[in-house]
């Protein structure tokens, strides 16, 4: 499957005051699992290198070739693309990762903290179309900051909001909890405060889950070696190889954890 | 034979390093090409002159802590740490995916002491498919030896030597551009019976999280990389050009056809493009590609005619 990509963005929405609805229309769309990536570039290259680096976003959706990518504002790269105007090309690399577990059931939970739905969304249209039960709990500080809000209804959230302003008046892990039962299955993405909390529910109950990463990358495809990160092991795995989605038991959060929250 | 096909003859691009013969100038970089398999989804790996693997020890290493990189204006600082397999899975693992490729296979090594060096050609030198050797002399990301080695005259015909003692492969040094001279440490290479040398390696960097007011990578610095150094490393070897009569193979920055023969006239008989590779998966082939409609629509028939021509 070709890997490299001809983009063509059709449309930019900003969602809130700081995510954006990327729109890219791709001829060639390849096939992508639920929790897979691409890497998207920013930079006019040849013309100018800066940012340098590509980015690389979930894949939030994909309908008639255009692929959808929802992403939070959070520095210069993610700026420019908030600035971006349709008809623009870019080049799209991808997807990489492995993406979601095909099999989760008999009671996948999904737990997406704030920007978090950006890499579940996928997997649970999946679910949904294949008529498959889950849950889906989401969660933010104020509901103000839920995203998607219509979209999201079609799938039956649970909400929860950290200032009791919508739904279950807590965290999200507060709300996690009375929702398992002892043949479910964890699927989250959200902060890494966040992810550490749910690991710990899954151990407690000794149920399944897999946590979807973040990191900083170069490649996106295994070469640099800037995404690595060390499992309870000490062994070294690369997020955007043998991740984004790991299962929970593998993972370690210690120092690095902390200083990127 | 019409004039286009004649400019695309394969010969115009062919390079020589050493006893090696290239089939184009455009290699790619050490550390950003991981051991070769990785880019076979993307291209054929006969379509470029060559590659040089992630850097080699014997024992397999697992880098520094995160976050390994940061991206500076049209650059890229890393702090990888010089994590790799080691060379028993190199041989057990990589080898073998790698027996059919139609290119030049560069492997990058390096050590803590001497020995290991000595070491790890010994045991390469037995392998058919290995082309050439470049030896990091100067990586900034491990505190013992490395850069250490690079930096005096002395100690790189030392090690060179050594390694050269082992292997009948082309031997590449890779220098260090902190160093007081760059002539001197690559006449101490060719000395000490390098085919060719390498310039340069990353540069020293670092940035600081103002929000947490330390040093934002791991390993507090890295090295830096990226279109940003490109003029800074053309100067080295430009500077080097004509002191040395081995080749010497340009590194630093390369992204756009018009670099590579930037580096061409600037004495450079071939170039590894690095950090472009993460940019696009793809930039080498489509290096190559350039440079043969460039040459071609310049009428320059020979690439290596460009070689040092910025001295005439």
């Amino acid at each position: 499957m070709k890997l490299t990509h001809n983009g063509i963005v059709t449309s930019i929405e900003r969602i809130k005051r700081d995510y954006i609805l990327l729109s890219v229309r791709i001829d060639d769309p390849p096939v992508f699992n639920p929790g897979q990536f691409m890497m998207i570039q920013i930079s006019d290259a040849p013309n100018s290198y800066d940012p340098l680096l590509l980015r690389p976003f979930s894949i939030f959706r994909e309908h008639n070739r255009v692929y959808e990518f929802l992403i939070k504002v959070v520095g210069r790269g993610t700026q420019a693309i908030a600035d971006f105007r349709n008809g623009r090309r870019i080049l799209v690399t991808g997807p990489y990762g492995n993406g979601f577990p095909a099999i989760v059931t008999p009671h996948p939970v999904i737990a997406a903290g704030g920007a978090g739905i950006a890499s579940v969304f996928a997997f649970v249209q999946q679910l949904h179309s294949k008529g498959i039960a889950y849950e889906l709990l989401y969660g933010a500080r104020t509901s103000g900051e839920l995203i998607l809000p219509e979209l999201m209804k079609q799938y039956n959230p649970l909400i929860s909001t950290d200032d009791g302003s919508r739904g279950y008046h807590g965290r999200l892990t507060g709300l996690l909890k009375t929702r398992i039962k002892n043949n479910s299955t964890i699927v989250a993405c959200g902060p890494m405060p966040m992810l550490k909390s749910v690991k710990d529910i899954a151990v407690r109950h000794g149920i399944k889950c897999y946590l979807s990463l973040e990191a900083r990358m170069a490649c996106g495809f295994g070469v640099c070696l800037g995404c690595t990160i060390f499992d309870v092991e000490g062994n070294t795995k690369r997020v955007c190889k043998e991740g984004p989605v790991f299962d929970a038991r593998e993972v370690s959060f210690g120092r690095q954890a902390d200083k990127d929250h | 034979m019409g004039k286009d096909e004649q400019y695309m003859n394969k010969k115009s691009l062919q390079v020589k390093i050493g006893k090696l013969t290239l089939k184009n100038p455009v290699m790619g970089a050490s550390g950003t090409f991981g051991y070769g398999v990785e880019y076979k989804k993307f291209f054929s790996l006969g379509d470029i002159g060559g590659f040089v693997t992630k850097g080699l020890s014997i024992e397999p290493r697992k880098g520094n802590p995160g976050p390994r990189i940061k991206e500076t204006p049209c650059g890229l600082i890393n702090s990888i740490g010089l994590e790799n397999i080691g060379v028993d899975a190199f041989l057990g693992s990589v080898i073998p995916q790698l027996r059919d490729i139609d290119t030049k296979i560069i492997v990058n090594i390096f050590g803590t002491e001497m020995e290991e060096y000595v070491e790890l050609a010994r045991r390469l030198n037995k392998l058919k498919r290995i082309d050439g050797l470049e030896m990091n002399i100067s990586c900034p990301n491990v505190k013992a030896g490395g850069a250490e080695f690079g930096k005096d005259p002395l100690v790189v015909q030392t090690i060179t030597r050594k390694v050269r003692d082992e292997t009948d492969k082309a031997l590449i040094v890779k220098l260090s551009p902190m160093v007081t001279s760059i002539i001197d440490i690559a006449i101490s290479a060719q000395r000490g019976g390098a085919d060719a040398v390498s310039i340069a390696n990353t540069y020293p960097a670092m940035a600081i999280d103002i929000k947490s007011g330390a040093p934002f990578l791991g390993a507090k610095s890295g090295g830096l990389s990226g279109p940003a150094i490109k003029p800074v490393t053309l100067k080295l070897v430009y500077d080097t050009y004509g002191r040395i009569d081995i080749p010497i193979i340009g590194v630093g920055g390369i992204s756009t056809v018009e670099d590579i023969i930037e580096y061409a006239l600037a004495g450079a008989s071939a170039v590894q493009a690095g950090t472009a590779n993460f940019i696009n998966p793809c930039a080498t082939p489509q290096l190559v590609k350039q440079l043969d409609k460039y040459l071609s629509d310049a009428g320059i028939q020979q690439f290596k005619s460009l070689i040092g021509s910025a001295f005439r």
